[in-house]
């Protein structure tokens, strides 16, 4: 733990102190502004918070009552479904682009890649919402509901096109680029004596991708669980485009609300009501807790995969 | 490294996070300090040699925001007189007065009664522009020359999900010349997902007219819809959310802010008023209107005005467009620094007279009767503490 220091790099050290503090201290005292915020709804509802689901704002605080269940529920099914879409697109455009392509077209897929990476979120949902909800619902919703409607996740009419599968679909398309230049990294990260070794032994790309795939597999896993808390938080994309109805709901083709889409949603009159803007906070800091977990899980499994892949 | 050094680290180490952290607050505190005191003034003297670097600052209602923008490019090309406006919603806009951050707040609702009794005698409240809600709707089959009318009681049945096709009999009879061309297919009833005035003023309208129907829970700015339990429900963010969806959405219906209808140029209902006519909105309908209720409203912007929108919805008067309501600024009566009071007093004088033919399309100006109880403020603004 202790690296011995020279006196200058002593010195320099104890002048980044402030720095490095100052980005903790951040941390710390926005967790707990968060916390003193929700802490009025907190106490009012306590467990109804998490149990129920309503929105219901009134100017006398005594008939107020909110319910985060099914934005809690609406956050973790959109993204856990957007990674698990995710996660195939991500592994394969890795593979065609680290073993497949030859180098020109290689490195113009991953400029590709990298570019839409770099898009405003904002472009992904306003493309979501004017051409691809209406095209799901024609296309892909309505027949899954006429033929296979007795599923229970196929189950509800879809109406307009702004949906959980809608949502779930961009935010993956959104996402798969960050996924795919983590996969990249992490498997060019592998020594390539590895490579090297199976080509040696006469195997062709797919077999060594699968072998090397192989080695990679807690580092793909650190990459969704990383993809999994961005889209927890993701806040454009989900509010264009999955509905942000109060609705606690498991079929793909209804509407409901993610906590980020529900603050942005109410956030504008929340002042208004005495309790309305404390339970948004509340919102918040089950999200903060949520996507801490995720990150901290996926970054511990990146760390441990990097430290025995260059031993 | 010896236990001594590594004590001594960690004395130095702590001793340095505790000065780093008393120095951020001190630097926060000064921070705040010095916003309070020139946050009120602008960056740029230059352009106006009569009001001075003086800067009035205003947030709220999104819906006031478009209008407002288009007031304070008149008023700092004509009169030099800077006025701000964020448009971060009714809700925000009254936290960030109450709390002395801006110096005049808008807001699509009045101050409940309850506010009213805490700010009472501090706190004016001027209503400076019209605001109409249109009911819109997609049904291909109706011609472009024709337009469905609706009543409350049939517009809150639909939310309700009670009537479920457009040839429901109770649409029919008040539509016989349509009779023919309704077809039968399931009502899509749209509404906004979003907590915004619109469906403030749309819920307490169904309320007011329909009230055996619309009970008083289902009236506010974001509200529990009922249609939404049958499946038919759907909601949009926005304004141009609910545009989306109505466009995308044969046989559907929704409600958008009238100065959004006209603009983007929607299918707009007639709306069945008090008298039984059925009327669309248009600049003279919604006058119509506020002019019926204009006499009972409350005469001086110090008055309680948390009744207005109440009294305003479904007034008498045959061309009568029964959905309207204004949007307010709030100010404080008086203010300790007297070049604000008199940027104000010029603001106020201004969009009450000259202002209110600078109307952005779609907005609606005031009725006289409104315009002089507002220059009444000019009188009740004082210098001292607010």
């Amino acid at each position: 733990m202790v690296t011995i220091l020279s006196k200058s790099d002593k010195l320099v050290f104890y002048a980044f102190i402030p720095l490095v503090v100052s980005v903790l201290g951040l941390f710390i005292v926005m967790s707990l502004f968060i916390t003193y915020q929700s802490a009025p709804s907190l106490i009012r509802f306590g467990v109804d918070l998490l149990s129920s689901t309503v929105w219901r704002p009134a100017d006398d605080p005594e008939l107020e009552k909110y319910g985060l269940l099914a934005p809690v529920v609406g956050s973790l099914y959109v993204s856990v479904l957007a990674t698990l879409i995710t996660f195939p697109l991500s592994v394969t455009l890795t593979f065609t682009i680290t073993e497949i392509l030859h180098k020109r077209l290689r490195d113009f897929l991953r400029s590709i890649v990298e570019i839409m990476g770099g898009l405003p979120t904002v472009v992904y949902g306003l493309w979501g919402s004017t051409v691809l909800a209406p095209y799901l619902r024609d296309f892909i919703m309505q027949p899954l509901y006429d033929h296979l409607g007795f599923i229970p996740i196929f189950s509800c009419k879809p109406v307009s096109g702004y949906s959980i599968l809608t949502a779930s679909l961009v935010l993956a398309i959104a996402s798969t680029p960050y996924v795919t230049a983590l996969l990249i990294e992490g498997y060019n990260m592998i020594p390539v004596k590895y490579k090297e070794g199976i080509i040696c032994l006469g195997a062709t790309k797919y077999e060594t991708f699968k072998l090397l795939y192989g080695l990679l597999k807690p580092y793909v896993i650190a990459s969704l669980l990383l993809s999994l808390s961005r889209a927890l938080g993701e806040t454009t994309i989900v509010a264009l485009t999955v509905g942000n109805a109060m609705k606690l709901t498991l079929c793909l083709f209804d509407s409901t609300h993610t906590i980020p889409s529900l603050i942005a949603s109410q956030f504008e009159s929340a002042r208004l009501y005495t309790y309305a803007m404390p339970t948004l906070f509340a919102g918040g800091l089950l999200l903060l807790l949520i996507s801490l977990g995720a990150s901290y899980v996926g970054i511990k499994k990146m760390y441990d995969w990097r430290s025995k892949i260059h031993v | 490294m010896s236990n001594s050094t590594r004590a001594i680290n960690k004395i130095l180490v702590l001793l340095i996070i505790a000065l780093v952290a008393s120095a951020i607050s001190v630097l926060i505190y000064l921070q705040a300090l010095n916003l309070l005191q020139t946050g009120t003034t602008a960056t740029s003297p230059t352009t106006t040699p009569s009001w001075g670097s003086v800067t009035i600052s205003g947030a709220g209602a999104s819906f006031l925001a478009p209008q407002m923008i288009e007031w304070s490019r008149i008023l700092a090309e004509t009169k030099g007189l800077r006025v701000e406006y964020q448009s971060v919603g009714s809700g925000a806009g009254r936290d960030m007065f109450f709390n002395k951050v801006v110096h005049f707040a808008g807001s699509d609702p009045p101050l409940s009664r309850k506010l009213y009794e805490q700010y009472s005698g501090k706190v004016l409240q001027l209503p400076v522009v019209v605001g109409s809600v249109a009911i819109t709707y997609n049904i291909p089959e109706i011609p472009d020359n024709k337009s469905i009318c609706l009543s409350s009681h049939v517009i809150a049945l639909i939310y309700k999900g009670d009537i479920t096709y457009w040839d429901d009999e109770r649409i029919l009879n008040l539509n016989p010349d349509l009779r023919e061309v309704l077809p039968h297919k399931e009502i899509v009833a749209v509404h906004r997902s979003d907590s915004s005035g619109t469906t403030a003023v749309f819920t307490t309208y169904l309320n007011k007219a329909s009230p055996e129907i619309w009970v008083s829970e289902l009236v506010g700015f974001s509200i529990d819809w009922p249609v939404d339990a049958t499946g038919r429900g759907v909601g949009g963010k926005g304004n141009e959310g609910v545009t989306q969806v109505v466009k995308t959405t044969p046989y559907s219906i929704g409600y958008v802010e009238l100065s959004y209808a006209v603009t983007q140029r929607l299918r707009v209902a007639a709306v069945r008023n008090s008298e039984g006519v059925c009327v669309k909105p248009t600049s003279q309908t919604v006058l119509n209107a506020v002019r019926s209720s204009a006499t009972r409203l409350p005469q001086s912007p110090l008055d309680d005005w948390s009744d207005v929108l109440l009294q305003m919805l479904n007034p008498p008067g045959e061309d009568s467009y029964p959905i309207v309501s204004f949007s307010y600024i709030f100010v404080y009566k008086a203010y300790p620094d007297k070049v604000v009071v008199e940027a104000l007093r010029e603001f106020i004088r201004w969009i009450n007279t000259e202002g209110q033919e600078h109307m952005v399309p779609g907005y609606l100006p005031i009725p006289e009767e409104v315009r002089s109880i507002n220059l009444k403020a000019l009188d009740l603004l004082s210098v001292g503490e607010s």
